[in-house]
């Protein structure tokens, strides 16, 4: 088994001198990140403010996920205050069909009752409205992520330097395997009557 | 459509499925129960009987399209129709989840009518097939 040590000194010259040429380049890439400060952006970035965008961005999934719950329940309060205008509805018809004088007691409960509909009502519509200052507050973190992403991007750019324009073609965007998800603006997508003629078209 | 079928919402949003639950019993239809992904869908169709299953297509665990792939893949299923409501508007998306023997595809954001709609669909099918 000496054929291993007989060719370990004909390589050891070759990787003596790619060691060195390594070593060179990453001096000199260290070097470059810290004049440009760029090393010091970057660590921030990678090292705090991704952490930091990806709490905030968790809260805004909390924030929107509690406002939609509470919508749909002022929506189910809604749906109650209908159900007690059709019972002063049904009960003013009945009031309406039978004969001789109107039974003001009765009358007099179903005024009582639409005074407190429309107390409901008004109440339940006030908190509709409040429940949709979550797209401030959201809007506001959603701002301030933006705003990270563009700076870290703007120092990977600088990073990337010359090397991004001889690249033959831009990064790929996601995952081959990843799913698109809803359709951005100016992002080709189908619709619903597209997708109802393709499937008819199958078809379906 | 009967509306006694029982009917599976199927969304990891709690949201979603709350508007879909909500969506149905307007439409008449009040037996419902709710799973978070396929997996725990899938579970409940093994222990429990359905007759349509309305699924989201991008969930973790276990997505939407895989839990239709394994309804078409078991015979006591043969009957079990299924509904995706997704963001997923992709052409070959949806061509796969007709390859995959969906029954009705929808689009979110989509209204009640539109739910109304493929219902219908679903149950004119289902009495065409059945005559």
């Amino acid at each position: 088994m000496n054929a291993p040590a007989a060719s370990a000194p004909q390589s050891q010259p070759d990787d003596a001198v790619l060691y060195a040429g390594v070593a060179r380049l990453t001096r000199s890439l260290h070097d470059g990140l810290r004049q440009l400060g760029l090393d010091a952006r970057l660590a921030q970035a990678a090292g705090s403010d991704m952490p930091d965008a990806c709490k905030r961005l968790d809260l805004v999934v909390q924030m929107t996920e509690d406002a939609a719950h509470r919508t749909l329940d002022l929506v189910d309060e809604g749906r109650a205050v209908a159900d007690s205008l059709a019972d002063m509805r049904t009960c003013l018809a009945r009031l309406h069909s039978s004969p001789g004088p109107v039974n003001g007691g009765e009358l007099l409960g179903t005024i009582t009752a639409a005074e407190d509909a429309e107390t409901r009502l008004r109440a339940t519509l006030t908190a509709l409205a409040q429940a949709q200052e979550y797209q401030d507050l959201s809007g506001q973190v959603i701002r301030r992520v933006i705003t990270l992403v563009r700076n870290t991007e703007g120092a990977l750019l600088e990073l990337l330097g010359d090397a991004l324009q001889s690249m033959p073609q831009p990064p790929i965007s996601s995952a081959a395997d990843e799913l698109p998800g809803p359709a951005l603006p100016g992002m080709q997508a189908a619709d619903q009557g597209d997708a109802d003629r393709l499937l008819a078209s199958l078809g379906f | 459509m009967d509306k006694n079928i029982r009917i599976l919402i199927v969304d990891d949003f709690s949201t979603m499925r709350r508007i879909v639950k909500n969506l149905l019993h307007d439409l008449g239809y009040a037996n419902t129960a709710e799973a978070d992904d396929g997996k725990t869908a899938w579970a409940a169709l093994q222990t429990g009987h359905f007759d349509l299953v309305v699924t989201d297509w991008n969930m973790p665990g276990m997505t939407g399209l895989d839990l239709l792939k394994n309804v078409r893949a078991d015979a006591r299923m043969a009957t079990l129709k299924v509904l995706m409501v997704t963001a997923e508007a992709q052409r070959d998306q949806i061509i796969e989840a007709a390859k995959c023997g969906v029954n009705g595809y929808i689009i979110k954001p989509f209204t009640a009518v539109t739910l109304k709609e493929k219902l219908d669909k679903i149950a004119q099918r289902t009495v065409g097939a059945a005559a």
